[in-house]
C-alpha cells in the first residue's frame, strides 16, 4: 500500500510554460492532482517521481547529472514538455545537451508545448500507477 | 563550499526557475548582507537559432522564449520586420493584437499574484487567484487553441479572428472576474496581517530605480512612469484610454498592487477594444522576402519593456536579431532590494520582481 509519492521537480532550462502548467495542474483543485496522493519534495534522495522539464542546456548540464546521481535507484521519470523528449525547436543549438533520454532512462513522455493541466494529470497518473508497480514488485 | 554563505538554487522548489543565488548573511545569520546570482541555466542559444531560421520560422522560435510573454515576443519581432519591410496593418489587426496581448498580460499578473501568496503560505489566496487566472486560461484555449502560446501574431497581421460568439465569451469573462480582482485589491489594501507581512520587503526607491533603469510594474511601483504604451504608443493604443499605475513606495506589498490595479486597467482596454474593432482584413499576403534594412522595435510586455533589434540583408533569413528583455534591466535591481532583508523572504522578493529568467537568459 502506498499512502504518499514524492514528486521532484527538476528545471533543466525551460521557458517556464510546462513549469507554470506543472503548477496550475498541482495547485489548482479542479484538475484533481490532490487525489493522487503526492507531494512536492525539495530533497532528491526522497524522490519517488521525478520530473524533467526543459531541454537540458549545457549550463545546467554539470547540475543535472549531479542532482540524477542523488536520486534513488528505484524511481519513475518524467519527461514533460517536448523539450526533454526531443529537445523540440531548440534541438539544433549549440547548447542543448539533450534529449533527457541520454542522461536517464525515462519512463512517462508527456508530450505538449506545454501540455494541458489535464494531460499533465494524465502523465502523473500513469507515473503514480508506474511507481505502485514498483513497489510492490 | 563555504560555509558563510547560503545557496538556493538551481533546482529549489520555491523557484520556478533555475536560479543560483549564493546568499551572504549579515553578522546574526537570519539577514541577507549581499546576494550573488549565477546564471545562464536556461540559455538555449536562440540568438543564434533565429539566424539559421527564415522571417516566418522564427515567429515560432520567438514565441519560445518564454512562456508567460510569449505574446510580446513575436509581436515585437513582427513589429521590428514590418518597420523594416514598411507594413502598414490592417486596422483589425492592430485591435486584434491589443486583445491578444492585454488577455495575456491579464493571466501573467494573475499567475505572478498566485505566486506571491503561495510563497506567503496564504494558500486560500493562492487559490483563488489561480482561479480567476483559469477563467483567463480557458478563454485563451478557446480563442487561440493553446494556454500558454498563443500564436496570435504574423508577420503583417494576427492569424486569429474573433466572432461574435468569442467576443461575447471575453466579455462575459471580464464581467465575471472584474470583482474577484476589485475583492483582491480590498484584501492588498487593508487586510493587516497580509500588508505587514508585504510592506517593507525588498523595497526599491525612486532615485534607484530611476538609477538602475527599472523597467514594467517594478518601475512603476517605485513611482517611475515608463509604460510603453503611454510613452510610444503602437499598435492601437494610441486610440484606447488607461491609466498608468503607480506606486511609490518600492516594496514587494506596492509590486503586487500595481499588478492587481493594472488587470482593471487591461480589462478597460480589453473593452474599449472590443467596442472599437473595425472591420476589413486580420492579415496582409504572406511575404517571405524583408527587404534590407535594421530596425528596433518596442512595446510593453507583462514584465515591463520588451525591445527588439533586427537587421536584415535582402535575404530570407535575419543578418542579426538581438533582444533586451524586461527581467535584464529588472534582475539587477535585487542587489539593491535584497540586503537587510530576511534570508527567509528571497524567494518573495525574486517573485516580487516578476522574473523571466528564460527571456533573460534566452
Amino acid at each position: 500500500m502506498v499512502d504518499n509519492i514524492n514528486v521532484y521537480r527538476i528545471n533543466a532550462g525551460s521557458c517556464n510554460g510546462c513549469d507554470v502548467e506543472l503548477l496550475a495542474s498541482i495547485l489548482v483543485p479542479k484538475f484533481g492532482f490532490d487525489s493522487l496522493q503526492c507531494t512536492y519534495t525539495n530533497t532528491p534522495e526522497e524522490a519517488n517521481i521525478v520530473i524533467v522539464t526543459g531541454s537540458i542546456t549545457t549550463r545546467s548540464k554539470p547540475f543535472l547529472e549531479a542532482t540524477l546521481k542523488r536520486l534513488p535507484t528505484q524511481k519513475v521519470v518524467v519527461a514533460m514538455g517536448i523539450c526533454p523528449i526531443s529537445g523540440g525547436v531548440f534541438r539544433d543549438s549549440y547548447s542543448i545537451e539533450g534529449p533527457l533520454d541520454r542522461f536517464v532512462d525515462v519512463d512517462v513522455n508527456i508530450a505538449g508545448c506545454p501540455p494541458t493541466p489535464q494531460g499533465i494529470v494524465e502523465g502523473l497518473i500513469k507515473a503514480c500507477t508506474l511507481w505502485k508497480e514498483k513497489v510492490s514488485a | 563550499m563555504d560555509k558563510t554563505k547560503v545557496i538556493l538554487g538551481p533546482f529549489d522548489v520555491a523557484l520556478e526557475e533555475p536560479v543560483y543565488f549564493k546568499i551572504e548573511p549579515n553578522e546574526d545569520g537570519k539577514t541577507i548582507k549581499s546576494v550573488d546570482m549565477i546564471n545562464g541555466f536556461v540559455h538555449r542559444g536562440i540568438e543564434s537559432i533565429v539566424l539559421q531560421r527564415n522571417f516566418l520560422q522564427n515567429l515560432i522560435i520567438t514565441e519560445k522564449v518564454c512562456a508567460l510573454c510569449s505574446n510580446n515576443h513575436p509581436f515585437t519581432y513582427c513589429m521590428a520586420v514590418e518597420k523594416i519591410a514598411n507594413i502598414t496593418l490592417p486596422e483589425r489587426a492592430k485591435y486584434l493584437r491589443v486583445i491578444a496581448d492585454e488577455i495575456k498580460r491579464i493571466a501573467s499578473h494573475l499567475f505572478n499574484l498566485g505566486m506571491l501568496a503561495h510563497l506567503i503560505h496564504n494558500k486560500f489566496l493562492m487559490t483563488q487567484l489561480l482561479e480567476t487566472r483559469e477563467d483567463f486560461q480557458d478563454l485563451k484555449e478557446a480563442i487561440w487553441g493553446n494556454r500558454m502560446d498563443l500564436s496570435a501574431n504574423t508577420i503583417g497581421g494576427v492569424k486569429f479572428d474573433l466572432d461574435k460568439t468569442l467576443i461575447a465569451s471575453i466579455k462575459e469573462t471580464l464581467d465575471k472576474n472584474r470583482s474577484e480582482v476589485e475583492a483582491f485589491i480590498a484584501l492588498f489594501e487593508t487586510d493587516t496581517t497580509l500588508i505587514n507581512r508585504l510592506r517593507g520587503v525588498g523595497t526599491l526607491s525612486y532615485e534607484d530605480a530611476l538609477k538602475l533603469g527599472v523597467v514594467g510594474p517594478v518601475a512603476r511601483a517605485s513611482g517611475v512612469n515608463n509604460d510603453v504604451r503611454k510613452r510610444a504608443p503602437y499598435a492601437a493604443y494610441e486610440h484606447l484610454s488607461f491609466d498608468v499605475i503607480l506606486q511609490k513606495d518600492g516594496d514587494v506589498l506596492s509590486r503586487a498592487k500595481v499588478r492587481l490595479y493594472e488587470i482593471l486597467e487591461s480589462m478597460k482596454l480589453l473593452h474599449q477594444a472590443l467596442a472599437a474593432l473595425p472591420t476589413g482584413d486580420i492579415v496582409l499576403p504572406t511575404r517571405t522576402l524583408i527587404p534590407e534594412g535594421e530596425a528596433t522595435s518596442r512595446t510593453e510586455a507583462p514584465r515591463g519593456e520588451l525591445v527588439y533589434y533586427l537587421k536584415s540583408n535582402g535575404t530570407q533569413k535575419p543578418e542579426r536579431m538581438k533582444w533586451r528583455v524586461p527581467t535584464y534591466m529588472n534582475w539587477e535591481a535585487l542587489k539593491v532590494m535584497m540586503p537587510n532583508n530576511s534570508i527567509d523572504d528571497v524567494a518573495l522578493i525574486f517573485n516580487s520582481i516578476d522574473p523571466c529568467i528564460s527571456c533573460t537568459e534566452r
